[in-house]
């Protein structure tokens, strides 16, 4: 029994002195995030309070989960809900192999036109700056009822379409406009997976007599299946979480009912009436489910063989 | 690289040369139709007629951006930031993605977990702002930089990399008498140059274009970046907020001058893009290890 | 790892409490028995001032200190960014660093700031007011009481105008060989007629910004002010427009968009875009609009030589008169918050030192001189860029915070006008000055703070949308659409906020 204690101590001692300096670099990180992100965390209790900003949050009267009873008893709320999901789960769909696949091919494009690929890259990544008022502006410009693309039906004898005033069109130009504005912006780090798969593999394959695609699916994809299944798990926890400004400016009156997200739903119900405890309830559900679907994601991830994320 | 195998024109050349040109169409017709605005006449762009040429040429928008004083001593400034957060948060990931990448790394899933639960919950405005007012950054430069300088997304994409370093390089450099710290400065940092450009630029990026922490942190003029200036600026003569308040009288159209500054936002960081981008065309050779 | 959680924990708590108690520190302030210091609230509108001078110190502070140091205050201002202006504010008073006087047009943050009991009250300040303050304030100052109690003071306009106006186009009246409308028939008449006979032109101007009320006073034509006690349900707010009667010009609106009178693709005009590029290509016919883009900058713009927008009287209540609803003599709230409490007296002594008229002149025009100057008894303001060159506050507006405009007579009005607009042909500008600031009625307002207050905000987009959606309804559907959208509205609590002012009426006007 002492002895197995002592070994185990003496275990425990080797271990701290051969790994001790990573607990060293850790620390400033670790005690950053402890400051910064969790200390300020004390706010959430908010959700489950009558807030008043005068008397602070610790003052605030308890109200238990009377803001989440309000929230799950509104039909706008379930609405907000799932025009969330559906609007994030086609994103998703859509949007997540697109940066995978160009980065790839833009790789793949030969030494002579190299110049061409890093100005693609480059002009790519602009829609990234621009504000979603403008991205909504050129969509509207594309797809309006006089748009280039109902021109472009109607030179063809099609008659016009209401692309923008139809739910599910509506969601369609949603989702295009990220794949525009979000494409160049995304590749990058894929394209650094890339660059970062050793060369020899690509010669061993090549001397093996593999083609193009084949060394693409053989070697290309496995070395960057790390990085794509990490970014994956990462936006699965998103799944509620919507910015406010992309649907609130993409949409109109006509598409209220696809267009309405958490995000304008907490605006207009929560923030207009300054009911911060309300919204900060809302905020709570939304991340209850980010951390059950990231966990969820992780842990199929691992279960396959991944890494994973934590 | 893969594609140096081979050197024929080939029809997957063709179709990617194809889909490259039409996917640079689509975006710089907008960049095209920006540019043209910021340098059109107000009535012109009132009438809608400016395309991707400008009509009644003016450099008036640029004249208003350039020849304020303030807004150039703040392009100094911010870009000063900017370079701050990029290497400062840089440092910091590395530091916790180094780590953190060592799978006998007692805690360092818990650590992870505790990283990345951070991505999902939010803390709110308000305990953020007392936060930084209690830790007396308030109205400092400092509360610009050091709320911002770990991102948990960043984090994980270097240390996802970090982790698929070969193990026997860090193994050799052990023998060869290097620490953790050797193995860390001489065999992660530079076989992973892609990687840290990239959490460098996307670090620099949300710098640059921040917005909210500025209006809420921060008063003095002198300490304001130039993204907020900018908007400030636009918001003075674009916005009429109440019946009441009335919009700034210009000859120059809104639209024009908020032309100039999307441009001016863009162009920073369009300049740095391509230094970033050495690293991604380039290819570092995380080779075996060679004698 | 338990024990490396257990320090986690540890740390946690020791910053919490470091960090935590920061929502109930004050301020400290001493009055050091002569002076006292007080804050006030400024918008930052990034203009640049040059000489040494800057938002916080110019020729302008400087003059109001001078102003109030014989009556022991001293005055700093701190500047707010316009744009989230009452965020910002939300802010600095969670954190106890906001300034002593501070100004919104949001009643619900003003209403629930009082509720939470943060602010101070107003009632010992009001008898110090400037007697022509009080007596334009009065009828609003029920609406700045909460509780019981008066936590805000409102800034209100020396004098009011329509707030929103009709123009049409003159030349295109004369061309048809008609007489210029004079009631919604003919105004139909007119409509169509131009339908018929200038296919370029789109007789009815219309964008698709939800905030922006282009077929109000159209609605309005449908309706009856006869009835005090649906005047005081319906017309605080948007609501106005729901009015019983209100559907048959829904209904009309609907066939102006089946039509062709209105563009059918206005909804998808989501900014205005294209709304205000007619505007300046003087495609339209016909606009009721707040703004008055189509006179102001449209005579620069329009290439087409015999344009002739003019602003008219046209649209008649039911009860057969032209008045319309006026802006409204309440421009926006003033309050002080309960952290200044205990300097309240000098704080005070700014706020009358404000509503005096002849300070106010002053302030409005950022100084004679220096903001303005007076040639031949009116008053001629400089542009911005000589306000600054000048040395004073380049928004001098922006520091009035009990009046929202100076004391002046139509023709003064029709002056300016025409000044700041030198393309606009003078009798046109003379008729727009005098049809904006005649036949206008001030809404009835509810005196007193509603629990159902915070539903409006978001009444009032629902409303909007309400209106585009029916407007749009395809041929044979407006019932069906009609019905339904109505639907929502009542979700929302329409019927809640309709009935808690029809209480209040009953307990407070009937009698």
């Amino acid at each position: 029994m002492n002895k197995k204690n002592s070994t185990k101590k003496k275990a425990a001692w080797d271990y701290l002195r051969r790994y001790y300096p990573l607990y060293l670099m850790l620390l400033i990180p670790m005690a950053y995030i402890i400051l910064f992100k969790y200390v300020p965390m004390y706010g959430i209790q908010i959700a489950f309070k009558k807030y008043n900003i005068f008397k602070g949050m610790g003052a605030s009267p308890w109200v238990g989960f009377q803001w989440f009873e309000e929230a799950f008893g509104a039909k706008e709320f379930w609405a907000a809900v799932k025009n969330t999901f559906i609007l994030n789960l086609g994103q998703q769909i859509i949007c997540w192999p697109i940066p995978i696949i160009l980065a790839i091919l833009l790789t793949e494009i030969s030494g002579s036109h190299g110049k061409l690929k890093e100005f693609t890259q480059t002009i790519l990544y602009i829609p990234h700056f621009m504000s979603t008022v403008i991205i909504a502006g050129i969509m509207y410009q594309l797809f309006g009822a006089t748009g280039a693309f109902n021109n472009a039906i109607a030179a063809l004898g099609f008659e016009r379409f209401g692309f923008l005033t139809n739910n599910w069109s509506w969601r369609g130009i949603y989702w295009f406009a990220g794949i525009w504005a979000g494409t160049g912006y995304g590749m990058i780090a894929y394209l650094a997976a890339i660059a970062g798969v050793n060369t020899e593999l690509y010669d061993a394959a090549y001397m093996d007599g593999a083609g193009r695609w084949k060394r693409i699916w053989h070697v290309t994809l496995p070395q960057i299946k790390p990085t794509i299944v990490t970014i994956l798990v990462m936006d699965i926890g998103k799944i509620l979480n919507i910015g406010f400004e992309k649907p609130y400016n993409m949409s109109n009156v006509m598409v209220k009912e696809a267009s309405s997200v958490i995000s304008t739903y907490v605006y207009s119900i929560g923030l207009q009436a300054g009911r911060y405890d309300y919204a900060t309830a809302v905020g709570l559900f939304q991340s209850v489910i980010a951390v059950v679907m990231v966990v969820g994601a992780n842990w199929i991830a691992r279960k396959l063989g991944e890494e994973g994320i934590m | 690289m893969n594609s140096v195998y081979d050197k024929k024109w080939s029809i997957f050349q063709t179709t990617m040369v194809l889909v490259c040109i039409a996917a640079i169409a689509l975006t710089l017709f907008p960049v095209f139709n920006i540019i043209a605005l910021s340098l059109s006449g107000k009535n012109a762009i009132a009438k809608g007629l400016v395309g991707i040429w400008p009509v009644d040429f003016t450099l008036e928008a640029y004249e208003r951006v350039f020849g304020n004083k303030e807004l150039v001593y703040s392009m100094f400034y911010s870009l000063a930031i900017t370079i701050a957060v990029g290497v400062g948060s840089a440092f910091m990931t590395i530091l916790a993605a180094y780590p953190l990448s060592k799978p006998e790394l007692k805690g360092g899933r818990f650590c992870m977990t505790l990283i990345t639960i951070t991505m999902y919950i939010g803390a709110g405005t308000v305990p953020s702002y007392l936060l930084v007012k209690n830790l007396g950054m308030m109205n400092t430069v400092w509360a610009l930089i050091i709320p911002s300088l770990i991102s948990p997304f960043n984090l994980i994409i270097l240390r996802t990399f970090f982790m698929g370093i070969n193990k026997s390089l860090f193994e050799a450099a052990w023998m060869d008498g290097c620490g953790e710290w050797g193995c860390m400065f001489k065999i992660a940092v530079p076989l992973s140059r892609p990687s840290i450009a990239t959490i460098t630029l996307f670090y620099a990026v949300s710098r640059w274009n921040g917005m909210t922490d500025v209006l809420y942190y921060i008063d003095d003029k002198k300490l304001q970046t130039l993204q907020y200036q900018l908007k400030l600026l636009i918001d003075s003569f674009t916005i009429v907020y109440q019946p009441g308040e009335i919009a700034e009288e210009m000859s120059i159209s809104a639209e024009n001058v908020k032309s100039a500054t999307i441009l001016f936002s863009m162009v920073p960081i369009l300049i740095v893009y391509p230094f970033v981008q050495k690293y991604f065309t380039k290819g570092v050779n995380i080779g075996g290890v060679k004698e | 790892m338990k024990k490396f959680s257990r320090l986690v924990a540890l740390a946690l708590a020791a910053i919490m409490t470091l960090t935590a108690c920061g929502a109930e520190t004050k301020p400290s302030n001493k009055n050091n028995g002569e002076i006292v210091d007080i804050t006030v609230m400024v918008y930052d509108r990034g203009h640049e001032y040059t000489g040494g001078h800057s938002l916080t110190n110019n020729k302008f502070t400087q003059w109001v200190n001078e102003q109030m140091e014989p009556q022991g205050v001293r005055v700093t201002y701190v500047p707010v960014p316009r744009s989230g202006a009452d965020d910002k504010v939300n802010l600095m008073l969670t954190g106890g660093t906001a300034p002593d006087l501070i100004r919104t047009y949001d009643r619900q943050r003003v209403a629930t700031y009082a509720s939470q009991g943060g602010l101070a009250e107003l009632s010992s300040i009001v008898d110090s007011l400037h007697p022509d303050y009080l007596e334009k304030a009065e009828p609003y100052l029920d609406m700045c009481k909460f509780d019981g109690g008066l936590y805000a003071l409102p800034n209100v306009y020396s004098y009011t105008g329509k707030s929103h106006e009709t123009y049409i186009r003159q030349d295109l009246v004369e061309a048809l060989g008609m007489k210029t409308p004079t009631n919604k028939e003919e105004l139909i008449d007119f409509l169509y007629a131009v339908k018929e006979k200038y296919p370029d032109i789109i007789p009815y101007g219309m964008g698709g910004k939800t905030t922006d009320g282009k077929v109000f006073n159209f609605l309005l034509a449908y309706v009856s002010r006869a009835n005090e006690r649906d005047n005081y349900i319906y017309e605080p707010t948007f609501t106005m427009v729901l009015k019983p009667g209100h559907k048959d010009g829904l209904k009309q609106l609907n066939q102006f968009v089946l039509d062709g009178i209105i563009d059918p693709n206005f909804v998808l005009d989501i900014d205005d875009a294209k709304y205000e590029e007619n505007v300046a290509n003087g495609k339209y016919a016909f606009i009721l609009n707040g703004s008055d883009a189509c006179i102001a900058d449209a005579y620069g713009t329009v290439s087409d030589p015999n344009y002739h927008m003019i602003e008219i009287d046209v649209l008649k209540n039911l009860d057969g008169s032209y008045e319309v609803p006026s802006q409204g003599a309440f421009n926006f709230y003033v309050y002080v918050p309960a952290t200044a409490e205990d300097r309240l007296e000098a704080v005070g002594k700014y706020i009358a030192f404000l509503s005096d008229p002849a300070i106010a002149q002053q302030v409005d025009g950022g100084l004679e001189g220096l903001g303005y100057e007076v040639v031949d008894g009116k008053r001629v303001g400089f542009d911005r860029a000589t306000r600054i060159a000048n040395g004073t506050s380049s928004n001098p507006g922006d520091n009035g915070f009990m009046w929202g405009n100076y004391p002046t007579s139509l023709e003064d009005l029709i002056v300016e006008y025409q000044k700041s607009n030198p393309e606009v042909p003078a009798d046109v500008a003379a008729q727009k000055r005098t049809v904006q600031y005649s036949n206008y009625y001030h809404s009835a307002l509810i005196g007193g703070a509603l629990k159902s207050d915070e539903y409006v905000p978001n009444l009032q987009t629902l409303i909007c949308e309400f209106i585009f959606k029916v407007m749009s309804a395809p041929e044979g559907k407006f019932e069906e659409v009609y019905a339904a959208e109505y639907q929502i509205l009542l979700d929302n609590h329409l019927q809640e906020v309709l009935d808690e002012r029809a209480e209040w009426y009953d307990k407070n006007i009937a009698k």
